[in-house]
């Protein structure tokens, strides 16, 4: 049918953890989205990756209707699974809580290369180094 | 659930979103909203407060070495009431009275009751077809016209892109006796399912995933709310399942495009019996001839 897109809307939301509270509630009850129904098939799409943050763009269409994808999980989430963290450093700077090799940040860079706006897959490592450390990670070899 | 929250919003780069996001997560934050290079993180409402302030701000001096872009700024932390969420997004959609004979409503809502209009129930979601677009309006305000036209003929239809299914419900309900409602959308379809059997005309209406292609029965009536440039493509295959004497309903066009839609149907097999502009949208009812 003829869509005509009124927004898309970034989220970023803990797998199988889609609920009318925020950010959800408010961010797609302002444009008219169902939110149950968004609830239910977010939650059923990303039941499999629970534990990790789902990145997903919603696009709402002039009725109100909508869709929405579901992205890769966020470097940050695949770099604490590679370094066996639970959490980043609050202040990485000064406080260390890991280690990452650069076979691990350059294939994180592979799965993350096409949600990236990086140009090629040498930026988007220097991307995922970025937010290696960041996180308060250490960058190995 | 917490009675307020706190949402806190600040403009940040685009490399840097991911850190922050996952920080605010890890905080407590139930997710994040990104919106042009500027992060929306949600907070219960509580003491710790002033220590969460406190830590973001650290955060955020802490990985201005990694991405210097990042400057001291003002967080905008506002105050958010607990709403009911799960309804609120309802004051979009009420009962719509579209042309002589349809009530297009939501299932929570109650259509003025009149002995003419016939009810169609939707609920708004993951299909196009809700009943407030410009295009569906004109689609049903046709499928009224077509209808009253072949009065006393039995009716077959195909709708091409059903969508929510609203347009092969309003066939059902205008006494069609058979509908196919092809859409190659299975959420789309799953959707149809839902309110084809909500509006009670299970019997009447058959939904598929067949393409054009896979459609060899010519029917009475053809509606095909799609785009212009969907509609061209499929010209030939739509000219050829409307039978003689039939009417094709076809929308989704920018006004701009309609003269080029209508050079593939007119003249030809069909002369067209009514245009239909509303906003920036274009609908054509065309009659096939003999």
């Amino acid at each position: 049918m003829a869509k005509k897109v009124i927004a898309e809307i970034k989220l970023q939301i803990p797998a199988g953890q889609a609920n009318p509270s925020p950010p959800v509630g408010p961010a797609l009850g302002q444009r008219g989205v169902n939110i149950m129904e968004f609830c239910k098939s977010f939650n059923a799409a990303t039941q499999s990756q629970q534990g990790m943050v789902i990145p997903v763009i919603v696009t709402v269409y002039a009725d109100r209707s909508f869709t929405f994808i579901t992205k890769t999980p966020p470097a940050s989430d695949l770099l604490k699974k590679a370094a066996g963290i639970e959490k980043g450093s609050g202040e990485p700077s000064k406080i260390k809580v890991g280690r990452v090799t650069r076979a691990q940040i350059r294939e994180i860079a592979q799965i993350k290369l096409r949600d990236l706006t990086a140009k090629d897959l040498e930026a988007a490592e220097r991307t995922v180094e970025g937010t290696a450390r960041s996180l308060g990670l250490e960058i190995e070899g | 659930m917490p009675k307020s929250w706190l949402q806190l919003s600040f403009k940040a780069p685009a490399p840097a979103l991911d850190t922050i996001s996952n920080f605010l997560i890890e905080r407590g934050s139930p997710g994040v909203v990104l919106e042009r290079n500027e992060v929306r993180a949600f907070f219960a409402r509580s003491t710790k407060t002033s220590a969460l302030k406190r830590d973001i701000r650290r955060f955020l001096r802490g990985i201005r070495g990694i991405y210097p872009e990042i400057r001291e700024q003002a967080l905008r932390w506002t105050a958010l009431k607990n709403k009911d969420w799960n309804n609120s997004w309802r004051r979009f959609f009420s009962p719509q009275k579209i042309g002589r004979y349809f009530s297009v409503t939501p299932p929570w809502m109650d259509p003025p009751p009149s002995r003419r209009r016939k009810v169609i129930t939707i609920e708004p979601g993951m299909a196009f077809g809700t009943g407030t677009h410009p295009t569906t309006r004109c689609c049903l305000e046709f499928v009224e016209e077509a209808t009253a036209l072949l009065n006393g003929e039995e009716i077959t239809a195909l709708d091409v892109g059903t969508g929510s299914g609203i347009l092969a419900i309003a066939l059902a309900k205008m006494g069609v006796s058979k509908v196919l409602a092809i859409d190659n959308d299975p959420i789309s379809l799953k959707v149809a399912q839902v309110n084809v059997q909500r509006n009670r005309v299970g019997k009447i209406v058959t939904l598929s995933n067949f393409g054009m292609g896979r459609v060899k029965k010519p029917f009475t009536i053809v509606v095909a709310n799609l785009t212009a440039e969907t509609i061209v493509d499929l010209a030939d295959a739509l000219k050829g399942r409307v039978s003689p004497h039939g009417y094709l309903i076809v929308s989704g066009i920018l006004k701009p495009k309609a003269e080029e839609v209508l050079r593939h149907f007119c003249p030809g097999p069909f002369t067209m019996a009514r245009q239909a502009n509303q906003r920036e949208w274009t609908t054509l009812l065309l009659r096939k001839m003999g």
